[in-house]
């Protein structure tokens, strides 16, 4: 019974203290008002005198001008109202308190006899240094010793001993070393405790069992080694209990098991031991915890549905055995558990997915095995996920993806299989990604090439092969990339992560090529074996584009038929006869591209339009090119060279995802051609009318497809300057490619024929795609220019469509 | 002739508004697995496809409309399919300054799907249409 009631006086004496601090003026006798005895007022000037003289020496202690203009008010003989000092009804200091003002200066010169009434000493939070005198225990009504957060240094003086009536003492977050002394222990009413962040050493004594009354405790981040005192929470009224950080070993106290108000504990990094299952009981009020990095053992059979306010749990790094317990799910405040580096085994239970708030799960280098649940799902919180070193299998679920705050995914080494779900892509904050040392096999789902935001990917050490996925040129924030041990082949996206990356991220695979250090040059094996795999063509019919390269041949050709030179190729680089293809340091000059098609060879076709035909070319470096050869000019309009070059170029230097690129434009007397990135799988319209090809396209790979043109259409109307307007939208100006990534070409084509793009004589477009007043349009122009052959085709839709 | 000056007075310029429309013609297409001809005539209110109002009844049900070669969506995938169709149907409304900006489209396609308002196999063609009507 005693040790209830004790606590309770000292909570009406804390609170009895705390007036005292609030109401100042109430119990405040100022010295020049009328005293009822004179005996008693004399009494008091005398002690005020003293008190004041004490200051005034102490403040002419401090050198520096910051601290003398902090106490400016300390000037005359009466102190009851200087900054800082409160007195008590008697006139006596009874606070003197000063917190957070840069005071610079020692103790030494401070005479702590001189206050006989000081409750409340509060200097935390300024420079002091030097030590803490031997003569603070003279201080004997001492009740609160705040000197937190300064620079003390030194021992804890043996005199606090004399501090019988001490709650608060927080010497905390200096540079105090050697023990903590065993008077200590005569601290009985202490209510807090704050030793940490000091150079404090040595075993507790065991006097410390005494301080029953404890309600906050921090020892954390000093050298104490031996073990932590048994009785510390005997009084049950520990709250915050810190002894994190240090060398401490044995068990854990026996009376925190009995220890119903705990709050916040804190006991890492130290050698504990015990039974993590017998050690704890109840906590209905604890808040975090974490006993990581101890050597606790036992099972995770705690009663969680009682830990009602539970939002931090962490026991990494410790040997507990068992298994993740599915109860764990009803403490549903919780939003970290760490229980890496464990014993634990079993599978992970799917009542995990009720504690909503979760946004931070470790589970890694334990023995788990069993899938990982797809109720991941409902963890939308979720922002790391570390799973690795495990024994998980299965498939990883696609209902990854609605996690869509993930930051960090870690399923590294465990034995998952199956493809990486492409809705991986949907995690659109995800900065690392580390998949490897898994059996996954199949081809790299292109949507990871979302993931703008990913800074680091493993995928090493599986079975994935295919082709490195195009659009990977959009991992923009993509810093360390480790892809080894696959069965990965084909060019390595032209991106600074792939390009600088050590040879080790690449080792192991089956064919991967690209100008990344020791890595072949992409050779022509590589790329035969891949157009064996698959359909290779590529569709142009750009009416627009043609016609405007028809005028131009003629333009040039009667520009400069009288030089009889011949004409530059045009390129993001300017030189005669050469360009360059984007990503390439090489120049590449036209005789390159004719002997790359077989002088334009037959068997090189991949296409044909009503204006030219399309050639695939290999380049020597390897890299696989679409060329568009236009028919010799028929007729022509002038206009004006550096205009069109200018267009070109501008062309030339859009980069989108899903639009295909326009490397370079070469026009000869003899040969014109534009030189376009190869898109593999041809066209959509291709694609949708073969029966075979229209059952790959499964719906989401249509979705997506959708989506691709979208973006496209988005970045040429929004994103560029001036806008550009493509008018001639259609299924066989989209075109797939392995991933079925949709990339819309002969984008601008148009715009090139009619520099101002929104002039109403438009006639670019086909027949089908052009939204119903413009057919009218072209109808009139038709009408206007009825030699002009280019429109008959539109013509007749129009005529069909009436 | 009134009506197709009408007509005209909107789509005197060339502008973004008609990618738009063609982007709804290849959404509809990838759809359908063939181009949506006589759909797409019945859909819009326009001078030109009001003479030649299709037979494609509105009540039809989207499941016999998309394509037939590969099995009907389900799930989350269904519910991209009908908001695709959707944001296409207004894609291809025939007044230009009715249908959405590029943009617009793109992040309605990047937003999460809508859940279904029905049973996939019970939507109309008419459920999908966009709410505003257009007068010709």
């Amino acid at each position: 019974m005693s040790f209830l009631q004790k606590p309770f006086s000292k909570f009406l004496q804390v609170l009895f203290f705390l007036l005292l601090i609030c109401i100042p003026s109430f119990f405040a006798f100022p010295p020049n008002s009328s005293a009822t005895s004179f005996g008693a007022a004399r009494y008091v000037a005398a002690e005020g005198n003293k008190e004041a003289e004490a200051l005034l020496k102490w403040k002419a202690s401090l050198h520096d001008n910051h601290s003398q203009s902090v106490l400016s008010s300390w000037v005359d003989s009466s102190p009851c109202k200087w900054l800082g000092i409160t007195c008590d009804n008697s006139g006596s200091v009874a606070d003197f308190s000063l917190p957070h003002f840069g005071l610079r200066g020692t103790l030494q010169s401070f005479n702590f006899s001189s206050f006989p009434n000081l409750l409340t000493l509060n200097l935390r939070n300024n420079s002091l240094y030097g030590t803490i005198p031997l003569e603070i225990g003279l201080l004997t009504s001492l009740n609160v010793l705040y000197l937190d957060k300064n620079n003390l240094t030194g021992l804890i003086p043996s005199s606090i001993g004399n501090f019988r009536n001490l709650s608060f003492l927080n010497i905390a977050e200096n540079n105090l070393s050697g023990f903590v002394p065993r008077v200590i222990g005569q601290l009985e009413s202490l209510v807090e405790l704050s030793l940490h962040s000091n150079n404090l050493n040595g075993s507790l004594p065991p006097e410390m069992n005494n301080l029953t009354h404890l309600m906050i405790l921090h020892l954390f981040s000093n050298n104490f080694t031996g073990h932590l005192p048994r009785d510390l929470c005997l009084g049950g009224l520990l709250v915050n209990f810190t002894a994190a950080l240090n060398h401490f070993s044995g068990p854990i106290p026996k009376s925190l098991r009995n220890c119903p108000r705990l709050f916040r504990v804190r006991l890492e990094r130290n050698q504990l031991t015990g039974n993590i299952s017998e050690d704890f009981g109840l906590y209905p009020n604890l808040n975090y915890m974490d006993l990581s990095h101890n050597d606790l053992y036992g099972e995770l059979t705690w009663k969680w549905g009682g830990f009602h306010n539970l939002t931090s749990l962490k026991l990494s790094n410790n040997n507990i055995t068992g298994e993740i317990p599915s109860e764990l799910g009803k403490a549903t405040g919780l939003q970290m558990i760490d229980l890496s580096s464990n014993l634990l085994k079993g599978t992970i239970p799917k009542e995990l997915a009720q504690l909503k708030a979760l946004y931070d799960l470790t589970l890694h280098n334990n023995h788990l095995f069993g899938v990982l649940p797809v109720e991941i799902q409902m963890l939308s919180q979720l922002r790391a996920l570390n799973l690795a070193s495990n024994n998980l299998g299965g498939s990883i679920p696609k209902q990854l993806g609605e996690c869509s705050n993930l930051l960090q995914l870690n399923l590294s080494h465990n034995k998952f299989t199956g493809s990486i779900p492409s809705e991986i892509g949907f995690l659109h904050f995800l900065g690392n990604l580390d998949l490897s040392g898994n059996l996954l096999a199949g081809e790299i789902p292109s949507q990871i090439g979302q993931l703008n935001q990913l800074e680091t990917m493993n995928l090493s050490h599986n079975k994935l092969s295919g082709l490195i996925p195009t659009a990977f040129v959009d991992l923009v924030s993509l810093t360390t990339v480790d892809i080894s041990y696959n069965e990965l082949e084909g060019p390595i996206p032209k991106i600074k992560a792939f390009i600088e990356a050590p040879f080790e991220a690449f080792i192991n695979n089956s064919g991967l090529c690209g100008n990344a250090s020791g890595l072949k040059p992409c050779t022509l094996l590589t790329s035969r074996r891949k157009s064996s795999k698959i359909v290779i063509l590529i569709l142009f019919p750009l009416l627009g584009s043609l016609l405007l390269l028809l005028i131009m041949v003629g333009c040039l050709y009667f520009h400069h038929r009288t030089s009889r030179e011949r004409i530059s190729c045009l390129g993001e680089r300017q030189s005669p006869h050469s360009f360059v293809v984007w990503g390439h340091e090489e120049e590449i000059l036209h005789e390159t591209i004719i002997q790359a098609t077989n002088n334009f060879n037959f068997n090189n076709c991949i296409g044909k339009g009503g204006y030219g035909i399309v050639y695939r070319a290999m380049l020597p470096t390897g890299q696989v090119v679409a060329v568009k050869k236009l028919h010799p000019s028929r007729e022509g309009e002038l206009m004006n060279l550096r205009t069109f070059r200018n267009e070109i170029r501008m062309l030339i230097d859009i980069r989108h995802r899903n639009i295909v690129k326009l490397y370079g434009f070469c026009s000869l007397i003899e040969h014109s051609f534009l030189v376009y990135e190869f898109i593999e799988r041809g066209s959509l319209k291709m694609n949708l009318s073969s029966e075979e090809q229209a059952m790959d396209l499964d719906w989401n790979r249509r979705l997506n497809a959708v989506k691709g043109v979208a973006n496209a259409l988005s970045y040429l109307h929004h994103d560029c300057s001036p806008p550009i307007i493509h008018r001639d939208i259609s299924s066989s100006n989209v075109l797939l490619d392995l991933e079925y990534e949709a990339h819309v070409s002969d984008f601008g084509t148009a715009r090139l024929l009619m520099p101002d793009s929104t002039n109403w004589t438009s006639f670019a477009g086909t027949f089908g795609y052009i939204a119903p007043g413009t057919y009218l349009i072209s109808f009139l122009i038709y009408v206007y220019k009825q030699n002009n052959t280019t429109s008959t085709m539109k013509m007749e839709g129009y005529f069909w469509m009436l | 002739m009134t009506r197709i000056f009408a007509e005209l007075a909107y789509t005197m310029r060339v502008n973004e508004k008609c990618d738009v429309y063609s982007f709804g013609v290849v959404t509809m297409e990838v759809i359908m697995g063939m181009h949506p001809g006589d759909l797409i005539s019945s859909l819009s209110a326009s001078a030109f496809s009001s003479s030649s109002c299709s037979q494609i009844n509105q009540h039809a049900l989207l499941k016999d409309v998309i394509d037939q070669r590969i099995p009907l969506p389900e799930n989350r995938v269904a519910e991209g399919v009908v908001s695709i169709i959707k944001i296409a149907f207004a894609c291809l409304l025939a007044n230009p300054q009715s249908r959405p900006t590029m943009r617009q489209v793109a992040s309605e396609l990047i937003a999460r799907w809508p859940p279904l308002p029905k049973s996939f196999s019970a939507i109309t063609l008419e459920d999908l249409m966009p709410q505003t009507t257009v007068r010709g």
